[in-house]
């Protein structure tokens, strides 16, 4: 396999990887905050939260989010990566209709149609344009 | 509250997308997958200045999101996030030096109006 093929088809992976854990690591973050109730201002209670079982598996699955995030970052642009990973918010959309009982209305419908033709014309770009940063 | 929280969900996540991207950058392509490489990966990043700090301001992202979807729903808390992209495009062009072109502006700036409708 070619090695822009190969870079192509890593990036393809890890923002899949990207996308699906930021997902389903919001929504079981947002359940269990949401069974928990407003934990008040104290810091000791937020991070009590982080015991709840579903506040948990979403903090797993954000570390997963945070190290494929990292991955993609280490070879493709911030500018590429972050509209292309936008798909999250359909999906968020989506989640929170389905697993959390939210509504989409027309205005959500017509945001989820500007999302994915913006992400669909950012992913037309090259991933990494970036001259060399280790000046900096 | 909730739109403190906004401003800083919004604040700690720039700081944080652009200093993970340098520092990210400034360590080099992962090529290598096998849990022993991943091992000396992150091993390398703990010593990364950028990742530090990034590290920081992504942790204050997320206290302020979990506080946040704790008052909110959560098709509100997300979507907020987004406002995110512009500065981060802005930084991306000034600061990291990408070549963000006409198709990148247009993509995140319609991304970024999506956002604010399914936000709605």
């Amino acid at each position: 396999m070619p090695a822009t093929e190969a870079l192509h088809s890593k990036t393809r992976l890890f923002t899949v990887i990207t996308v699906l854990s930021n997902v389903a690591g919001n929504s079981a973050l947002t359940r269990g905050m949401q069974q928990l109730g407003d934990p008040g201002d104290s810091p000791f209670a937020l991070i009590g939260a982080l015991f709840h079982p579903w506040v948990a598996l979403g903090v797993a699955l954000l570390i997963v989010w945070t190290l494929s995030h990292m991955a993609l970052l280490s070879w493709a642009d911030l500018s590429y990566v972050l509209p292309v990973t936008a798909s999250a918010y359909v999906l968020t959309a989506f989640s929170g209709k389905f697993l959390l009982g939210e509504t989409i209305s027309l205005t959500r419908w017509a945001g989820i149609i500007l999302i994915t033709v913006g992400v669909t014309l950012v992913g037309r770009t090259p991933a990494d344009t970036r001259e060399m940063t280790t000046r900096l | 509250m909730k739109w403190i929280l906004v401003f800083m969900l919004i604040c700690a996540t720039t700081i944080g997308d652009v200093f993970r991207s340098l520092g990210m950058r400034r360590h080099g392509e992962i090529h290598d997958f096998r849990p022993g490489a991943i091992g000396t990966v992150l091993s390398a990043l703990g010593r990364n200045k950028y990742v530090i700090i990034s590290t920081c301001s992504m942790a204050v992202s997320f206290f302020s999101f979990m506080k946040l979807v704790s008052i909110a729903p959560m098709s509100f808390a997300v979507p907020m996030s987004a406002a995110t992209f512009i500065p981060e495009t802005l930084l991306a062009k000034y600061l990291l030096k990408e070549a963000v072109d006409w198709r990148r502006w247009i993509g995140a700036g319609l991304i970024a109006i999506g956002v604010v409708f399914v936000s709605q």
